[in-house]
């Protein structure tokens, strides 16, 4: 596998609870595989998930619960959003929109968190580093 | 209140909830909420179990356990609410006005409150792999990680014997090949392992449940085994005593079976022993009457030795002629155990002859080494297991025809089955069912005479020998051993004088095996005639006992009479459960075993040893080996020895949740019963959780006396801070990460940049770990903490991952202990550690990642919102529906301050004329303040503090309240803004049937209406009302968002976000708008900062900023 970071960004309530169940049962994540928890994927700016491409993230997960499931009600709406926005973004930059990806969970859906993770990561991998430039001054 | 002042004693006074599920865990939630002291009782083992038969509910997600999850640790860690599992109403009874109720809680091994889940004991116990392991975790949506132990009624085969050894423990751990620990738990309650297991009666096997399939377990072969296992390895070690010694002689007179069962376990309390022996070997009866091919010397000499080596005293050819010379001595207590070593006599003609021999004095002679000799024909009277000893001898010693001759017939025989078919086999020859009646012979024996007879039991006096014919029949002889039992010998002895002796010179104790005289003892077949090994040791153990206890106080061991522990029956054998018989021991063939004195049986081998102990049954399915006891270590959340507690609550108010009727007497339904039918589970959850709310709401009117007054807002603490920080590790209880490496992780944490104290903490969750936390903070001056456990966050509130053990660190550092939570960053490190599978480095690598990361974190670390919203007792309520007054009544019974507008209606607006039309209920408490009709011209406010724009007579007023409720339909638009759908998915999960967006405005739902009666619907209104308004202040949300106005350029975009009214325009100065937070509606959620296009919102907390560097800091993973 190539030498690649993942970020995850989770809400705290569903996919935090998958993250935190996947770990209970010692189901591994990708090593690369990093998390950001908030309080709600509302919680999340645009300027966050650019930031972490700037800091050399070479993909970027969203987490967050079902629409129906949010427990304050406009985080996901907030949070998709924000990852259409910054995916035209991602183009426009030349890193490429299928960095950035979002996925929906339940709060019982352990193994599909682990298996989603490991797809993108594997995804990643295939695609390679990120092209931007922060990336060689992290290198160096 | 005079109400307060109930006359039934000490029952302490809560709602009662009984059941698990949903329902009752809603009822409980708004009691304890709306600060009712509650018990929770579930026969269920958590208390999230549905009814039986109920699985699901349709139309809600699947992970709709989980949702359930916050709701679950707040209120089994509420304060007011006493929790208890596995518990049962036993009766309900109508008294002063409420219920007492008895309730039974059967034993919980597992402490609630320590366990940390961390899953060792499971490791441990032999048990875990079988078909029911002892030990299990509940569900994984049910939040306690603490384990559960299923503990039926003690095994039959522990009960059956007399010392209680517990034979389904070492069987288990024989199972598991564990075999010093199977023999370690041998050792607790028998020191002489070997003896037994080679020559016990084994009442366990008798006893044992495995019968009913195919054949008892082999248990005495198999603790044979063990000890042969051992011996192979080296000498016998028995326990080591108790130190420091108690400074008290006991002197034990007698070395058989009980006089060294006492003395050991005197010696182990710390007493020193010394037992007198009056032959020049030790071992009593199992030296002189037991043969060497039944029980091997080095067997005894072994057990003797280890009895030596543990330090009691052993003095042979010592006959003790006077129990108070040796009081006058300076012994504290003696023991008299000197068992029956004298013959019973026939007395019959001919029994002086030269040639007749009686058993005792035979077989002494020749296990002690003396000149014994018998004629080719050798008959044998008596059919006990000493005659066998006997018979089985004399073929030995040559005799060429050896006969039994007894009186029993074959199926009473007392000896043991397996002694007289070896003897049979080895040529033994039986003449049953007979009567010896003369002894002839010139100057040696000749003929013995007898005639056929049988034993008669008569109801009111001792046995007697009947005949059942007049012909004599004899059988020639050459010797005779008389072999009709044995009798204490101190009638014969001036030791005896002392003493006060009973029927056939036994010695007469007390039930506390006191004799006649003050500070001497008596135990074993001295006292009770001649019995097995097995009972003389329990005698034994028994006045060790009873002389610890007098010598000392207290009882030192546990009393073997007690009764049988744990619940319920065994689990029905399977039908699966293949038919096995059981192992055997080989053994020599009876031609060769008859020629010598070496054992007959040679052993179990080890494979047969574990088949054997696999076939046990587990019939206490827990086998009590311990080892979960010591494998739980510092955390000591398990006790095997818990009993079950019985407690009478004084119930105010009942809500039944439970499968099944109430145990109420018969006559009517007391009124204070309030039912949450599981049957209704079917239908739909809601309806569920509104039943239970309504029967919550009629609860808290009648518990309204129980509300403990509301405390005033505590004081926030100081601030200082100096960035000391501190890192602490919890091992959870050593699963964190093996050994050496948590020192590793420990060692890379001090070694971060103001790291003043890097420390591991055996269990945070444990009380005494959550001190010594605390006491390190406070020692180091520590201003900032890091806490590497399974706790995600120290805020003050459960989210769908949290569980028991991370609710519980958090409550006892931050409600207990004090400490401040904002100065807390806490990492969940153990959960995905992942120790088990992952290599030293990796996890090394990991931890380090994750410290970095807490490490910034705690860099940054910003304030929490603390404001809080004062309460007062004010509630309006507009519109006199049913709802209305229902809600009104309930609440001005909970002593708010009411005021009930009958008519109400928006300005604008027109009232209905089903409304205008309707008349108010009569009889509403003089304390409701009615008002009969008002326009409203619109809320303002906030929760705590509405002002309410009201006109009546004509006239505009403003009315302060605290709480409004709108009761009938034509008034929702006053707390719905345009748009306002979807309200439902807002409070999907926190199943408040009554809210709005604006918090503090209740509304009550045309569905709601649907469930329940309007009378109900505003019982649990009230209720629902009273867990707001009952409270003196309510918190802000700690992450509540700040608006930086020099970046706002009030664009409105986070207002049209927000659900909750939390974030409002206001004019600033320039003549624009700037956002603002109305903290009192802020839950939390971050939806503004997340939408803000500028990034003028921001949550203090947990900043734009610190996410940002998280995010580069995960990345660059070298850069922690």
């Amino acid at each position: 596998m190539a030498d690649v970071n993942i970020l995850g960004i989770a809400c705290n309530w569903s996919p935090y609870c998958c993250y935190n169940a996947a770990g209970q049962a010692g189901l591994a994540l990708p090593a690369n595989f990093r998390l950001l928890r908030v309080m709600c994927i509302g919680r999340i700016n645009q300027a966050l998930i650019l930031r972490a491409f700037e800091h050399g993230a070479d993909g970027v997960i969203v987490l967050e619960c079902e629409d129906a499931d949010c427990r304050y009600g406009p985080g996901p709406e907030v949070g998709h959003t924000n990852v259409a926005r910054v995916r035209q973004l991602l183009r426009y930059l030349g890193i490429g929109q299928e960095r950035l990806v979002e996925r929906t969970f339940q709060a019982d859906q352990r193994d599909a968190f682990v298996a989603v993770i490991h797809d993108f990561a594997a995804r990643i991998a295939d695609l390679g580093p990120n092209p931007a430039n922060p990336r060689q001054e992290r290198v160096a | 209140m005079s109400r307060t002042a109930r006359q039934n004693g000490d029952a302490p006074e809560a709602v009662l909830v009984v059941g698990s599920g949903y329902g009752a865990l809603k009822a409980a939630e708004d009691l304890s909420h709306g600060g009712i002291p509650v018990v929770w009782a579930a026969r269920a083992r958590h208390f999230l179990e549905l009814p039986p038969g109920v699985e699901s509910f349709p139309e809600w997600p699947a992970d709709l356990s989980f949702q359930f999850r916050p709701l679950y640790l707040r209120v089994t860690r509420h304060p007011l609410v006493t929790p208890l599992t596995q518990a049962r109403v036993e009766s309900l009874v109508q008294a002063n006005g409420g219920c007492e109720a008895e309730l039974v809680q059967d034993p919980v091994y597992v402490d609630y409150d320590l366990c940390t889940g961390c899953g060792r004991c499971q490791e441990v116990c032999p048990l875990n792999d079988s078909d029911h392991p002892p030990l299990s975790r509940s569900p994984a949506y049910c939040p306690s990680r603490s384990l559960l132990m299923d503990k039926r009624t003690t095994s039959p085969c522990r009960q059956a014997c007399p010392l209680g050894v517990n034979a389904q423990a070492y069987l288990a751990l024989t199972a598991a090949g564990r075999y010093a620990e199977a023999l370690g738990v041998i050792r607790r309650d028998n020191p002489l392992p070997g003896v037994c297991g080679y020559i016990c009666s084994h009442p366990c096997e008798s006893a044992c449940r495995r019968a009913e399939l195919d054949e008892p377990l082999a248990i005495r072969d198999i603790k044979r085994f063990l000890f042969d296992y051992e011996a192979e390895e080296g000498p016998a070690a028995l326990p080591s005593p108790a130190t420091p010694r108690r400074g008290l002689r006991v002197a034990v007179v007698g070395s058989g079976p009980a006089g060294l069962a006492a003395a050991h376990f005197l010696n182990q309390d710390g007493f020193d022993v010394t037992i007198f022996e009056a032959l020049d070997q030790a071992g009593g009866m199992l030296r002189v009457g037991i043969n060497a091919f039944r029980l091997p010397r080095p067997v005894l000499e072994a057990e003797l030795a280890a009895l030596v080596a543990s330090g009691v005293a052993l003095r042979t050819g010592q006959r003790v002629d006077s129990a108070q010379a040796l009081l006058d001595q300076g012994f504290a207590a003696v023991l008299i155990a000197s068992g029956t070593p004298t013959d019973l006599r026939l007395n019959l003609p001919g029994e002086d002859l030269a040639g007749v021999e009686h058993c005792v004095d035979f077989l002494a002679r020749m296990n002690l080494g003396g000149a014994v000799a018998v004629g080719p024909r050798t008959l044998i009277i008596g059919g006990g297991n000493s005659a066998m000893d006997a018979a089985r001898s004399a073929l030995r010693l040559g005799a060429k025809q050896v006969t039994v001759l007894a009186i029993e017939t074959e199926d009473h025989l007392p000896a043991a089955p397996q002694e007289v078919t070896e003897a049979r086999e080895e040529g033994v020859v039986f003449r049953l069912g007979c009567a010896p009646i003369r002894i002839v012979g010139q100057e040696r024996v000749e003929e013995v005479i007898f005639r056929a007879a049988h034993w008669e039991f008569p109801a009111d006096a001792p046995p007697r020998i009947v005949f059942d014919a007049d012909a004599e029949e004899s059988l020639e002889a050459d010797s005779v051993i008389v072999a009709i039992s044995q009798r204490p010998n101190l009638a014969d002895s001036p030791l005896g004088a002392e003493l006060d002796l009973g029927r056939g010179g036994r010695l007469n104790v007390d039930p506390d095996q006191a004799t006649s005289r003050e500070r001497v003892f008596g135990a074993g077949d001295v006292v009770s005639g001649p019995s097995t090994v097995v009972q003389a040791m329990a005698a034994g153990r028994r006045a060790a006992a009873a002389i610890a206890a007098r010598l000392a106080d207290g009882t030192p061991w546990r009393d073997l009479a007690q009764a049988p522990r744990g619940v319920g029956q065994p689990e029905p054998i399977a039908e699966e459960l293949p038919q096995q018989p059981r192992q055997r021991m080989a053994q020599r063939q009876p031609r060769l075993r008859k020629r010598d004195f070496a054992p007959v049986d040679l052993g179990l081998t080890t494979s047969q040893a574990l088949e054997e102990a696999r076939r046990c049954l587990q019939c206490a399915t827990c086998c009590e080996c311990l080892a979960c006891e010591e494998a739980c270590g510092p955390v000591a959340a398990i006790d095997h020895q818990r009993v079950g507690q019985r407690l009478t609550i004084a119930a105010p108010a009942v809500i039944w949740a439970e499968a099944g009727p109430p145990p109420l007497a018969k006559g009517p339904e007391p009124a204070n019963l309030f039912r949450v039918d599981p049957a209704g589970y079917s239908a739909d959850l809601m309806d569920v959780l509104m039943n239970a709310s309504a029967a919550a709401g009629q609860a808290m009117a009648r518990a309204a006396h129980l509300r403990a007054p509301a405390k005033p807002r505590p004081p926030a603490p100081a601030l200082a801070d100096d960035g000391r920080l501190g890192v602490f590790l919890c091992a959870c209880n050593g699963s964190l990460a093996p050994e050496g490496v948590l020192e590793r992780i420990r060692d890379l944490a001090g070694a971060l940049p103001g790291v003043a104290r890097s420390q591991i903490i055996f269990s945070a969750c444990n009380p005494a770990g959550a001190e010594a936390i605390a006491e390190a903070v406070a020692e180091q001056r520590l201003s900032r903490v890091i806490l590497a456990s399974c706790v995600c966050c120290p805020l003050n509130f459960q989210c769908i991952s949290c569980n028991d053990q991370r609710t519980r660190v958090r409550l006892h550092l931050f409600e207990r202990l004090g400490l401040d939570r904002g100065r807390f960053e806490m990492i969940n490190l153990r959960d995905h550690l992942q120790a088990q599978t992952h290599g030293e480095e990796e996890i090394v690598a990991w931890a380090r990642s994750q410290l970095g990361a807490a490490w910034l974190r705690s860099r940054h670390l910003g304030a929490l919102r603390r404001g809080a919203t004062e309460m007062g007792k004010r509630v309006l309520i507009l519109g006199g529906s049913q709802v209305g007054v229902s809600a009104a009544r309930s609440l001005a019974l909970q002593g708010l301050e009411v005021r009930l507008v009958h008519r109400a209606w928006p300005s604008g607006g027109e009232l209905p004329g089903a409304i205008a039309q309707r008349a108010l209920e009569g009889g509403l408490d003089p304390r409701i303040m009615v008002v009969e009709a008002a326009e409203i011209g619109g809320i303002s406010g906030h929760l705590g503090d509405f002002a309410v724009r009201a006109k009546l007579d004509g006239r505009w007023r403003t009315w302060k309240t605290d709480v409004v409720c709108l009761t009938d339909d034509n008034l929702i638009e006053l707390a719905m803004y345009a748009g306002a759908t979807g309200l439902k998915k807002f409070y999907r999960y926190d199943f408040s049937f009554f809210n709005t967006p604006q918090i503090g405005v209740y509304r009550v739902m045309p569905v709601t209406l649907k469930r329940v009666d309007p009378y109900q619907a505003g019982a649990a209104l009230a209720g629902e009302v009273a867990t707001t308004a009952a409270k003196a202040y309510l918190q802000d949300h700690q992450l509540s968002p700040q608006v930086d106005p020099e970046r706002c350029r009030g664009c409105g975009r986070c207002v049209e976000i927000c659900p909750f009214e939390a974030v409002r325009l206001e004019e600033n100065p320039a003549g624009g708008y700037t956002a603002v937070v109305q903290r009192h509606n802020c839950v939390g959620c971050g939806g503004c900062v997340g939408r803000c296009p500028v990034t003028a919102l921001d949550v203090p907390y947990f900043s734009n900023q610190v996410l940002e560097e998280m995010a580069a800091a995960r990345l660059t993973s070298e850069a922690c």
